[in-house]
């Protein structure tokens, strides 16, 4: 298990290096995070532990997963500039990084920028856009599981990632046939594409709709499909 | 816009003695083994059998519910006064020094656009000086040097003049905007003038429905001034404890409360906005803190983003929800549940149908009865901004308008992806909008049919159920657009595009299963839900709409079945406070007799730790809704008894003692009425009507010094109470002192100009002292508020008849 775990962060951060490389090569950022108040801390903390997804794959002073770096002192290391930048645009920073674009209003995204930036000392500047992978084929549905679901809900959908256990709230057993037949197709896809938090769920469930293509959504909840052996009830798949 | 009366607060008020001389209706006030041990040895063996015998008597007992009684345990402490008032707020002006851009976008927001001062920049509707024509009165709204007033000229009398002293909304409403105004009375209360403006309608209109009750409509020459409910002008901005308002929240932190040295009515509001502090409580603290650069992790003010589904909703429904209230002095911040329940006007009153759309008036509470709530994570803020109340997705993003389909989308993904698969319209046209079909405006309907426009989105984000539709009484939203075709015509293309659709939930199609003859075995599983249903316990307003109906449906009754007990019995323990509050009240009422239940109802209150004082409220309103039907009824007996349940829920409720006196006066024991009466103005005191209600019940067991006595009470308590002049005119009318009841009922009218029988006092008065023109006026006035009486009516005919000669 603790293996599998490390070889999965490997892989979201494969390219961490070369560009931390090229980051250097930036000019010193101009701003940096708004100051953060006490109750700006407070509030970001509340935010983090409850309405936001980061969470579910970093961990912050003991809290959270294990699917990405630790945030607990991400200060030391990064600058507000590329906390910023990372979090508008993951794979732009770090191609190939599992890490999805959450959306978030301006004054929450300026508020988590500003607590994980604190004390900053990171030199690094606002990184340059990657350049844009190519267009290929729609991965499988299997692939795209194994990338963006699995640390979480298990290689075969059981509920049972390696990251699981650090989560709050268990995830989904995508092979609960009898769990997951209530559910809507559009509502899988609704779910992988919005986020835990929009559907009454766990909020450290993240949103993929801002990372992933409708056909890539859909291959998606095909393959969830295919892991429960089950169709959603019978109202939601349209008409005859 | 709609006046209603408090549950279990029902402070009757009626008339004394000679008021059935002049036959008018009395008014109700809108308002928790031992074991012998053997000695000798030899005994032990028999011994043990026999107490072996005893505990299993004793267990069969208990589980039968007939091993000994036990009483409700006593409240543990009374209500913690409310550590807020008015000076811990500052208005909305500090804010902006520090929050600019929030302060910016509340000033152009309709909140922060709500009401104020009359003036060119606020006031919409037409003061021009055109002429409002009723049949019997022509109101001129006009501006004298830049004072906005209304001149009412009623048939034969003399102008009045009322000036226009806040106005109450600015008409923003996208289904029908309304503008309606003030007027500070010489009680110290601010009365809404029956005025109102039609911002779509360009036009004026007045509500009717608790006079001529025909719903809000135009004003026009076949109407009577006397046909719209708030004239003579009795709407009071703000809650009294005899009426419950929705009016007011059309101010921010209004209260009105009874000055007792002052003799009069005292309303505080920090202003006619609905102001930062509205949503964000007392900020007093807070700009201290600032200002003196003292504000650490404790800023004096707590977030609002924080907060999780519920408590968001919360701060909104403040104002936007139809409520009971089971606590007065409500301010900004104050925990809502303390002080009020969004569920409980389901018991009763019913604005919602049992699938949470209108059926009288309101619509932003049918939130909770949407997938989009029970199922997802949606607050109000998902789509509103709360700052400028403009729309936005779910993360925030603005977006440039009310029916932007990004509002859904933002978490209806799928449907975003191929829209016309799902809508079956033409893409960008009406009907491909998702709010066109799963949030269509419907006409409220307790304003009426459309004669003044006042519709509101349908807040429940239904799916269009045509036949479904058809059966809670609500108009479909195919219907909207497709007006001419059947029911049975839109069910059939609905299944033709869609196929099945998603169920109604069990906890509601159950409701509407129920008929009005539905035996109590048939009809429970069905309102209650079966013994173990933890999926409707999910959606609570609906769940507890069931319950509602369980105890309207049945709660005259003396008998439960075992099944229907033992669901209740679960339902005690649901973790919602309404729901386990009526559960427990429904107990109470048809299977407190039984032991078992008894002690089921005292282990839940020893059990509910700090929400004790909030579930006492609540289960005795629901007692309490329950005595005043007995007592509208008729049925005193039962008023008394389930009154005297109530108040052993909550022993030192005031108002419960005042109508348990109402229930024993109008039962015919004076004696004990008094009793309770002088137990309820004990706990509190600045109670004019109960004085009025006392001295009424003195006066029956015959003791009228006592009685009038009482009643000069409450007109020093309050100058503007007409019922007080009122009973002591009749009384100097019987001890023959026309001229001083003359001068006191003239108080009466001059208070409170729709009291009839005071008018119609006042013309006998006038006619003994041979004075036919002050006696055809005085009929003609009350005659406008109670056509109906036959001999005020020949009288008058009469008089006329004689040129007042």
């Amino acid at each position: 298990m603790r293996r599998r775990l490390r070889s999965l962060l490997l892989l979201s951060f494969a390219a961490a290096s070369p560009h931390d490389a090229r980051l250097a090569a930036q000019p010193a950022p101009a701003t940096s995070a708004t100051p953060l108040t006490p109750f700006d801390e407070r509030k970001a903390r509340a935010l983090l532990a409850t309405m936001l997804p980061c969470l579910g794959c970093h961990e912050l002073d003991g809290d959270g997963g294990a699917v990405g770096p630790s945030l607990t002192r991400v200060g030391d290391r990064r600058s507000a500039n590329y906390i910023r930048a990372i979090i508008d645009d993951p794979q732009g920073v770090v191609p190939g990084s599992a890490m999805p674009r959450t959306r978030m209003d301006a004054s929450t995204r300026e508020l988590v920028i500003a607590l994980l930036s604190r004390g900053a000392h990171g030199a690094d500047a606002a990184p340059r856009a990657a350049p844009a992978p190519a267009v290929s084929a729609v991965p499988s549905g299997a692939a795209l599981y194994a990338r963006w679901c699995a640390a979480c809900h298990g290689a075969t959908g059981k509920g049972d990632g390696p990251n699981a256990k650090r989560l709050p709230v268990p995830p989904r057993a995508h092979a609960n046939a009898a769990r997951m037949s209530q559910r809507g197709d559009d509502a899988l896809y609704d779910t992988i594409a919005g986020g835990g938090a929009v559907m009454g769920m766990s909020a450290r469930m993240p949103a993929f709709g801002a990372t992933l293509s409708d056909a890539e959504l859909r291959a998606l909840v095909s393959y969830l499909r295919v892991l429960c052996a089950c169709a959603g009830p019978a109202w939601s798949r349209g008409a005859p | 816009m709609t006046r209603r009366r408090p549950k279990g607060t029902r402070p009757k008020e009626k008339r004394a003695g000679t008021a059935a001389a002049s036959p008018a209706p009395s008014r109700a006030m809108r308002d928790g083994w031992t074991r012998a041990w053997p000695v000798a040895v030899r005994l032990a063996t028999r011994a043990a059998a026999a107490a072996i015998v005893v505990v299993a008597l004793g267990a069969l007992l208990w589980f039968a519910g007939l091993a000994g009684p036990a009483s409700l345990p006593a409240p543990r402490g009374t209500p913690v006064a409310a550590s807020r008032s008015h000076d811990d707020f500052v208005g909305a002006e500090p804010c902006k020094e520090c929050h600019a851009a929030q302060f910016t976008a509340w000033q152009a927001s309709t909140h922060g656009h709500a009401g104020g001062d009359a003036s060119p920049s606020r006031v919409i509707a037409a003061f021009g000086g055109a002429p409002i024509r009723f049949r019997d009165a022509t109101v001129t709204p006009r501006v004298v040097g830049g004072r906005y007033e209304f001149v009412v000229a009623q048939d034969g009398e003399a102008p009045t003049v009322f000036t226009v002293d806040g106005v109450i909304g600015g008409g923003h409403m996208e289904g029908g905007g309304t503008q309606g105004f003030v007027h500070r009375a010489s009680d110290g209360t601010m009365r809404f003038l029956p005025f109102d403006w039609s911002r779509q309608g360009h036009a004026w209109f007045c509500n009717t429905n608790s006079r001529a009750n025909a719903g809000w409509v135009p004003i026009t020459p076949a109407l009577r001034l006397a046909d719209c409910g708030d004239w003579p002008l009795v709407r009071v901005l703000g809650e009294l404890p005899r009426y419950a308002n929705c009016q007011s929240c059309h101010a921010s932190q209004l209260t009105v409360s009874l000055d007792t040295m002052a003799h009069r009515w005292r309303t505080q509001a920090t202003g006619l906005d609905i102001n930062c502090e509205a949503c964000h409580g007392p900020a007093r603290r807070h700009v201290a803190l600032a200002r003196a650069g003292a504000m650490g992790a404790d800023i004096g003010l707590e977030p609002l983003a924080t907060r999780d589904k519920d408590a968001s909703l919360a701060v909104c429904f403040q104002c936007h929800a139809v409520k009971d209230r089971v606590r007065d002095g409500f301010l900004s911040g104050d925990p809502l549940a303390s002080y009020y329940s969004v569920n409980f006007p389901s018991l009763g009153d019913r604005p919602l149908t049992a699938d949470g759309r209108t059926r009288t008036f309101a619509y932003q509470e049918g939130h909770r009865f949407s997938d989009c709530y029970v199922n997802g994570g949606m607050t109000c803020t998902s789509c509103h901004d709360p700052h400028s109340q403009t729309y936005r997705d779910v993360t925030g993003t603005p977006l440039p308008g009310r029916f932007d389909d990004r509002q859904c989308t933002s978490c209806h993904a799928a449907k975003a992806s191929a829209p016309a698969a799902h809508t079956h319209h033409a893409p960008a046209s009406e009907g491909s909008r998702c709010t066109a079909c799963h949030m269509p405006y419907l006409q409220q309907p307790e304003t009426g049919h459309g004669a003044v426009r006042y519709a509101r989105s349908d807040h429940t984000i239904s799916i269009p159920r045509p036949a479904w539709d058809s059966t809670m009484g609500v108009p479909n939203a195919c219907a909207t657009c497709h007006a001419g075709r059947a029911t049975a015509a839109l069910e059939s293309q609905v299944a033709k595009w869609w196929g099945a659709i998603k169920p109604v939930p069990a906890v509601v199609a159950g409701q509407a299963r129920v008929t009005a003859g539905m035996s109590l075995d048939e009809a429970w599983p069905l309102l209650l839900g079966a013994r173990g249903d933890t999926a409707g316990d999910r959606r609570v307003a609906a769940r507890f709409a069931g319950e509602a109906r369980f105890l309207e449906q049945f709660g005259g009754g003396d008998a439960l079945p075992a099944g229907a007990r033992e669901r209740l019995a679960e339902l005690a323990l649901h973790p919602d406070l309404d729901v386990r509050a009526l559960a427990l009240a429904t107990l109470h009422q048809l299977d407190g007799a039984r032991w078992s239940t008894q002690r089921l109802l005292a282990h839940a209150l020893r059990a509910a730790g700090s929400d004790e004082t909030a579930l006492r409220a609540r289960w005795a309103l629901a007692l309490g809704f329950l005595g005043d039907r007995s007592q509208i009824a008729g049925e005193w007996e039962r008023a008394i008894a389930t009154y005297e349940r109530a108040l052993a829920v909550t022993p030192r409720d005031p108002r419960l003692l005042l109508n348990l006196a109402n229930a024993l006066r109008d039962g015919g024991d004076a004696t004990r009425a008094v009793a309770r009466y002088r137990e309820s103005l004990t706990l509190d005191p600045a109670q004019p009507i109960a004085l009025v209600n006392l001295g009424i019940a003195q006066k029956a067991s015959g003791d009228t010094a006592a009685a009038v006595a009482s009643w000069e009470r409450a007109a020093r308590l309050d100058a503007g109470e007409p019922l007080a002049p009122f009973n002591l005119a009749t009384v100097e009318l019987a001890r023959g002192r026309t001229d001083e009841a003359r001068r006191l009922y003239e108080t009466a009218v001059s208070l409170d100009g729709s009291l009839a029988a005071a008018h119609f006092q006042l013309a006998r008065l006038a006619i003994l002292r041979g004075d036919p023109v002050t006696a055809e006026s005085s009929l003609r006035r009350g005659l406008r508020f109670d056509s109906t009486n036959s001999l005020a009516r020949e009288a008058y005919d009469r008089l006329r008849g004689t040129g007042g000669r």
